[in-house]
Parts: C-alpha cells; sequence; structure tokens
C-alpha cells in the first residue's frame, strides 16, 4: 500500500492536534496558549463514553459538544502524603485553594468553535420497565470556563 | 526562586529508539542543579530510567517508550524548605521547588505551569514530566507534574524510594489510574456514597455483601477475573472502620477487594495489592493491562494472517473496526470525524481462538456488540455503550464450536439479535436474544452442516424473516429459510456449482424483493445468484465480469440502493478490484481500487457504507498490517492509509 500524502483532505479526515495550556487557581481557569502539535491522540484520551470528572469539550459554534478530553490531576483538593518506610499508610490533606497548571491535547476539526472547561456529574440512570437493560442520561456539568478557537487549521 | 533563576541547557534523548509521537514520550527536568552538578542529574535521569524500565509493564514496552531529561541550570543547589529549622531555607532554582507543600515536611512541589511550558517546548510529544528535585532529603509529590527527590534508601531499613513515589504518580498523571489505598483521613467519609468511577482500577458497583447478587457483566476487569474467585472477595467491617488486612487469596488473584479511593467501603479495587494501593508494590494486571493499552494504541495493528476483519458504522460519523492481532487479542479501533482514528486497543483482556474472528453488530449509535470463538472455544460476546463503556467478554453457553469457526450476529429489527455458528462437526446452529434476556439455547437450523472453513452467513428482507447460507461438504451453496418456526430443510442454491474450499457466501438484500449471493467457484471466479420475489432463484450461478480472486479471498459487497451493488475482492495479483451492478446497464468489468494497493494473499477486503454515499474499505497490506481508504460518490478513492491512531 501507499501511503496518503494529505490526509486531511480525505473522505476519513484527521483533525489537526492542538496542545492548550491552562493555569488555574481554584476554578478560575486561563487559556494561556494554542499551540499546534504534530502529535497523536490515543483513544484512551477521547474517550467516547459519558465519564464523570473534570474535562475539556471542543464544541461547535452552537455550543454542541465535538470531542471531549480528560483533565487528569488538576484541581485535586487533597494531596497525598506518602511514608517514609514501606508499608506505612498513605495520608492525604486538603489543599484549600487549588491551583496549577495543566496541558491537554485535542483535536481540532474545522467545525471547532470553543474550547470548554467543565465538570460533568456521572450519567443518570433513568426508569425503565423491568427486565429491560439499565438506561442512562448524559450527567449535568458545570462549565468553569470557555474560550474561542485561535488557531491557524 | 523564579525561572530568572537558571536557563536551559537542552533536551537529551536518553532511551528509545524513535522519538516520534508513535512512542510514549516522558520528559525528567532537573531543578535545584548548577552548572558543576549536571552530571549528577544526567546520572539520576538514568537511573530513574532503569528503574521505570524494570517495572511491569514498562519493561515488556520499553521499545514503545522514549525518555528525554531537559538539563536546566539552577542558580542554587537543593529546594526550598519554608518548614526547616532554626529558618527557613530559599533556593533559587529554576522550577522553584520545595519542600514542605501544605505543611507537610516530605511533600515536595514545583511550579508546574513553568515545567510543563519547557517540557512541550523542548520535546513537544511529551505525554508526561518529572521533575527530579536535587536533594537527598526524602521527598515526592503528585499533581499535573509529579516530583522527586534523590534521597536513597538505605537496604538495610524498609525506606520508601521516592523513585516508586514518581511511578505512583505517573499512575495518576499520565494514565488516569485512581488510587486504591483505603480510609485516610478522619476528615474524608469511611464509605464511598458516589456513582460509578471513570477510572478503571476502581468500582462502585460491587455490593458489599456476598448474599447480594452481582452482576457480573458490568463488573469493569471481568476479563481478568476467574468464576472461582468470589465477588465481592473482601469486605469491610460492618461499621466501615476497617478492611481485611490479609488477602483470603493468593496475591495477584484478580477479584473485587473492599477499599479504595480513599474509602473503606462502598468501592473496591481488582486485587489485594497494587502500586497504586502501596506505591513500593508492582502495578496490578488491571492497572498494567490499562497502561499498556494507552501506550500501545499509538502502533499500528498486525493483524493475524488472514484473519477477518469486521467494520460497522454506527453513523454516518463514527466507524468501528474490529480485529485479532498477531497474539489472538481481541482488537478494537474507532475513527470519529471530530477526532479521527482512536487507535487500537484490547478489548478488556478478550482472546480469540486460532482462525476465528471478531465480528461486529451496531445495535445503535451508541451501543455496539463484539462476538468471537474464544481460546476456550466458547462464543463469547462483550458489549459497549456509551455510558457503561465495554462489559467484559462473556460466555454464550451450551455450544462448542467448530474450532476456527466464525460467529455471525445479525438484526432483523431494533433490539433483536441473531446469531449463527458452526459446531464441532459442521452443524450449523443458532441463538438469539433481546434487550433484557439470556441467550435462547442453542438450536440447531434444520440438518445444515458447513463444509471445512466455510461460515454460515444470513440476510432477511423482513422482520419475520431470515435466509441462512453456507458452503456444504459437497462444495454447493446451500439456504435454509425461517418464517416463523420452524426452519425450513436446506436445500442448494443454483446449479451444480462448486465452490473453493472454505468460501464465504456473502448475501445482499437490495430491497424486500430482491437478493444476490456472491461466492467463490473452485477455479477461483467471483459467482453470484440472484433471487426475485417474483420469480425465485435464477437458475444459474454466473460469473461476475470474468473476475477471479486470490486464493482464500472472499468477496465481499454491498447495496447503498436498490438499484446498486457493489463487490470487492482480491484478485490473484492480490490487487484490490471491484466492480459494480447497476439496474439499467448491468456488471462494469472490474478495476483497481486505488493504485498501488495491494493486499496480503488470500485475505480480505472488508467494506461498510456509513452513508448513502460513502464507502470505507479495510485490508490487511503485504506488510502484514491493516490499511484503510473511503470514497464518496463522485470523488476518486482517498490514498490508501495505515490504520491506527490519527
Amino acid at each position: 500500500m501507499s501511503q496518503a500524502m494529505n490526509p486531511q483532505s480525505s473522505t476519513t479526515p484527521s483533525p489537526p492536534v492542538v496542545r492548550l495550556f491552562f493555569t488555574y487557581d481554584g476554578t478560575t481557569v486561563r487559556l494561556e496558549s494554542q499551540q499546534p502539535v504534530d502529535a497523536v491522540i490515543p483513544g484512551a484520551d477521547t474517550p467516547r463514553e459519558e465519564l464523570p470528572g473534570h474535562f475539556v469539550e471542543v464544541r461547535d459554534a452552537r455550543g454542541q459538544r465535538l470531542a471531549q478530553v480528560p483533565i487528569r490531576d488538576a484541581f485535586r483538593t487533597t494531596v497525598e502524603v506518602f511514608p517514609e518506610r514501606k508499608g506505612d499508610l498513605i495520608t492525604v490533606v486538603n489543599v484549600p485553594q487549588p491551583g496549577g497548571a495543566f496541558t491537554v491535547l485535542v483535536p481540532v476539526s474545522p467545525d471547532a468553535a470553543q474550547f470548554a472547561v467543565v465538570d460533568r456529574q456521572p450519567p443518570r440512570s433513568l426508569p425503565s420497565r423491568p427486565g429491560a437493560p439499565e438506561a442512562f442520561a448524559r450527567g449535568q456539568a458545570t462549565e468553569l470556563a470557555t474560550f474561542a478557537v485561535a488557531v491557524t487549521r | 526562586m523564579t525561572a530568572r533563576d537558571g536557563r536551559v541547557i537542552g533536551a537529551t534523548q536518553i532511551h528509545g529508539k524513535s522519538s516520534g509521537k508513535r512512542t510514549f514520550t516522558i520528559v525528567l527536568l532537573g531543578d535545584g542543579f548548577r552548572e558543576d552538578q549536571q552530571e549528577t542529574f544526567d546520572l539520576a535521569a538514568k537511573t530513574f530510567t532503569d528503574v521505570l524500565l524494570q517495572t511491569s509493564p514498562f519493561d515488556r514496552l520499553a521499545e514503545h517508550i522514549s525518555v528525554h531529561r531537559i538539563n536546566v541550570v539552577s542558580t542554587d543547589a537543593g529546594a526550598d524548605n519554608p518548614l526547616a529549622t532554626p529558618r527557613p531555607i530559599v533556593r533559587r532554582s529554576f522550577f522553584d521547588s520545595t519542600f514542605g507543600f501544605q505543611g507537610i515536611a516530605r511533600v515536595t512541589s514545583c511550579d508546574t505551569a513553568t515545567a510543563k511550558r519547557v517540557a512541550a517546548q523542548h520535546v513537544p510529544h511529551v505525554d508526561l514530566a518529572i521533575v527530579v528535585i536535587n536533594s537527598t532529603d526524602y521527598g515526592g509529590g503528585g499533581g499535573e507534574v509529579p516530583t522527586y527527590t534523590l534521597f536513597t534508601p538505605n537496604p538495610n531499613n524498609p525506606d520508601l524510594d521516592p523513585r516508586d513515589v514518581a511511578l505512583h504518580e505517573a499512575g495518576h498523571a499520565a494514565f488516569g489510574l485512581a488510587d486504591e489505598y483505603d480510609h485516610v483521613d478522619r476528615d474524608f467519609p469511611l464509605a464511598y456514597t458516589g456513582t460509578e468511577r471513570p477510572e478503571p482500577n476502581v468500582t462502585a458497583r460491587v455490593k458489599a455483601s456476598l448474599s447480594t447478587p452481582v452482576n457480573l457483566e458490568t463488573l469493569k476487569w471481568r476479563w481478568a477475573w476467574t468464576p472461582d474467585t468470589p465477588i465481592p472477595t473482601t469486605s469491610a467491617a460492618a461499621n466501615c472502620r476497617a478492611t481485611p488486612a490479609t488477602s483470603p487469596v493468593p496475591i495477584g488473584t484478580v477479584g473485587a477487594f473492599a477499599g479504595g479511593h480513599g474509602h473503606n467501603c462502598g468501592i473496591h479495587r481488582p486485587e489485594f495489592d497494587c502500586r497504586m494501593r502501596n506505591a513500593d508494590e508492582p502495578f496490578c494486571r488491571v492497572c498494567q493491562q490499562h497502561i499498556a493499552n494507552v501506550i500501545t494504541s499509538r502502533l499500528t495493528l498486525t493483524p493475524r494472517g488472514r484473519t477477518p476483519v469486521s467494520i460497522v458504522a454506527r453513523d454516518a460519523d463514527q466507524l468501528d473496526v474490529f480485529a485479532v492481532d498477531s497474539a489472538g487479542r481481541t482488537m478494537h479501533d474507532w475513527w470519529d470525524r471530530q477526532i479521527g482514528w482512536s487507535g487500537w486497543m484490547q478489548i478488556n483482556g478478550g482472546t480469540a481462538g486460532s482462525g476465528s474472528p471478531v465480528t461486529a453488530l451496531r445495535h445503535s449509535p451508541s451501543s455496539v456488540s463484539a462476538y468471537t470463538v474464544n481460546r476456550h472455544n466458547q462464543v463469547a460476546v462483550a458489549s459497549w455503550s456509551a455510558y457503561t463503556g465495554w462489559t467484559g467478554w462473556d460466555p454464550i453457553p451450551g455450544l462448542t464450536p467448530r474450532r476456527g469457526a466464525t460467529v455471525t450476529p445479525f438484526s432483523r429489527f431494533e433490539g433483536h439479535t441473531d446469531l449463527f455458528t458452526v459446531r464441532q462437526h459442521g452443524q450449523v446452529m443458532t441463538t438469539w436474544r433481546e434487550p433484557g434476556m439470556t441467550w435462547t439455547a442453542w438450536q440447531p437450523v434444520s440438518d445444515g452442516i458447513a463444509g471445512p472453513g466455510s461460515p454460515v452467513t444470513a440476510a432477511s428482507r423482513f422482520p419475520e424473516h431470515i435466509d441462512a447460507y453456507t458452503v456444504g461438504p459437497d462444495g454447493r451453496v446451500w439456504t435454509a429459510f425461517w418464517v416463523g418456526d420452524p426452519w425450513s430443510g436446506w436445500f442448494p442454491v443454483g446449479n451444480d456449482m462448486r465452490c473453493r474450499p472454505g468460501s464465504t457466501v456473502t448475501a445482499v438484500v437490495r430491497d424486500t424483493d430482491n437478493l444476490d449471493l456472491f461466492t467463490t467457484a473452485a477455479d477461483g471466479s467471483v459467482m453470484t445468484i440472484s433471487w426475485r420475489s417474483n420469480g425465485g432463484w435464477l437458475s444459474n450461478w454466473t460469473s461476475v465480469s470474468g473476475g477471479v480472486a486470490s486464493r482464500g479471498s472472499p468477496v465481499t459487497a454491498l447495496s447503498r440502493r436498490p438499484d446498486l451493488v457493489e463487490v470487492f475482492v482480491l484478485g490473484t495479483d492480490e490487487r484490490v478490484y471491484t466492480t459494480e451492478w447497476h439496474a439499467s446497464s448491468g456488471w462494469r468489468t472490474w478495476w483497481d481500487v486505488v493504485q498501488n494497493g495491494q493486499g496480503l494473499r488470500g485475505g480480505q477486503v472488508a467494506a461498510v457504507s456509513r452513508d448513502p454515499a460513502t464507502i470505507d474499505l479495510v485490508v490487511t497490506g503485504t506488510d502484514g498490517v491493516l490499511w484503510t481508504t473511503a470514497r464518496r460518490d463522485g470523488a476518486a478513492w482517498d490514498m490508501w492509509t495505515q490504520l491506527s491512531v490519527t
């Protein structure tokens, strides 16, 4: 087989990847940079499932979600305290005001218009008839911040 | 104590043959190392890399990992320590590393924003950044950028190695793993009362009592569990104040152990111990599998020989591809218009028996099921839903299939699934299920016998109708139909045409009145025959424009509208060929799909139509990896691209 020279023009397009660099102080989030990068986004970083937690959502101009990428290890309200000796217990302490920085890689398709940082609740269980499989609805999401896409595609 | 307190020298790759986007990239940043101490950092980075690559699963993934160190000169050596006595220690270091985070002496932290920025500037593919602090005092910390010190454990003492802490924190930062330890602080509740956790290594779905039935289909790590291990394997004390201190099963057994995510009850973990519970223990099997999936999903897939690939469209913007890799693992990749290809991941530890493919059936845009004959020679199913993810692989009991058999899933109407496969001695068998039901008992489809290597295929022209097809031991195409019990007897289709041994019969329903079959004759000719509601089977099989298939290559056919049939096959030169039938003009001559498109000899061309104007193909190339192309009406075929991650 011969490899495609320009996958962007294909019937099965592969959107460009952009690294978003955020800083945060409590729930105040700032988008510091949007940098196109030659990288891949594995499936574990673009889950199709309705998972709870903090995510960066890529949205179109109408606010419809196009993709979601989990934010790992940010907004933690506790910090782990490791023992000095093997076998001793790990403990945690509260962090009154979480702060720091995080980066995510997101796919930015031509439809992408905004990035949203959200804190999503688990899917809600819906009533279903006896014997039928459990039904769900998307969990409620708290929007921490939204930013316009400003990257050359 | 800012980034002005030093300068970046540059990045050096210290492990890995390549440093591209296909490898998992770790960046080690030195902090608190003066200009004359850079060799100390170089040695620390090498030592960490050695520890990493001796740790499972990184040891067996070493060729897919690259490690870089970024040498940074700090003005001062060491790190701040605001808790030091008799007075706080202040050091001018580039990443502003410090002990005493949140008032705890041994918890270290750094300026994560600067660390992230420097790592990405110098190593654009960075997946995980870790700051190495130049201090021999014990310290480590987590968060977006894990930190650890150069403290050296005394082999005569049970000291915890800070590098072990860094690997635990990497489990969070790079792989999204949960903590697996119990209740740890009085300020936190003993019991977890939330809904299911997103992390792969803890679950809230297991009930606390052995007397409460457990829905094993929803156990996240069902694939790693063996039925002789009780679920739950351990339970917390009735008052939730403690979890068992010892394991009732051998260490390494996968079950459901009480405690995790900082709680004693209401949550379970897969093994008694794990690095995510005690930092100096190995990662448990479930965590190792998840880490391996994240790292290897960047790679291309080498499918097993000529085992067919399945491709389904969940809607116009989403494709799912299923394959068996060279190690016999059941693998899955998917494409989304907004994301691209997501990379190959093993479906919950599943394996396919020799020769058996993974087949798939779309139920809705948010649900799909996969089927195979596993290594224990059982028919097995795994299902995916957007709300619950993949279930484990569950055997469908009551049948010993023929080695290498194909499980053909089929839906006559929404929510209903029929399965067909072949029993040990070739008997054609079926079962069915609807939502909320268990599978019905396997029953024979009359007295049908499939020839060696030939699967059973099916078609339906309306909800209360099924046709089953196979190539019999005599090499003829046989069929039986169902329009309500019982099944008809089997009868041969058409004239005395004999098929190539192991051939597949491909059925295409153009509409309720028209159905076409395709297969390969003994000489490899691509053959077809049609059925019409107003005339039944046409008496003779006829050649499709003189086409001849590569030995072993099945014929793939699609009908996107009643007046159009499209056929794909590998030709005798192993190129991917196609032709079309139009109601107005009949069959066209064959042509090459895309120049230079050559497949593995005897391989299959998997095809799907994700919308009425688009066809996608997947083929195993002569290089042994999977390739894909697609075409929209009115446009040429795309060039072939390797099917992996975008």
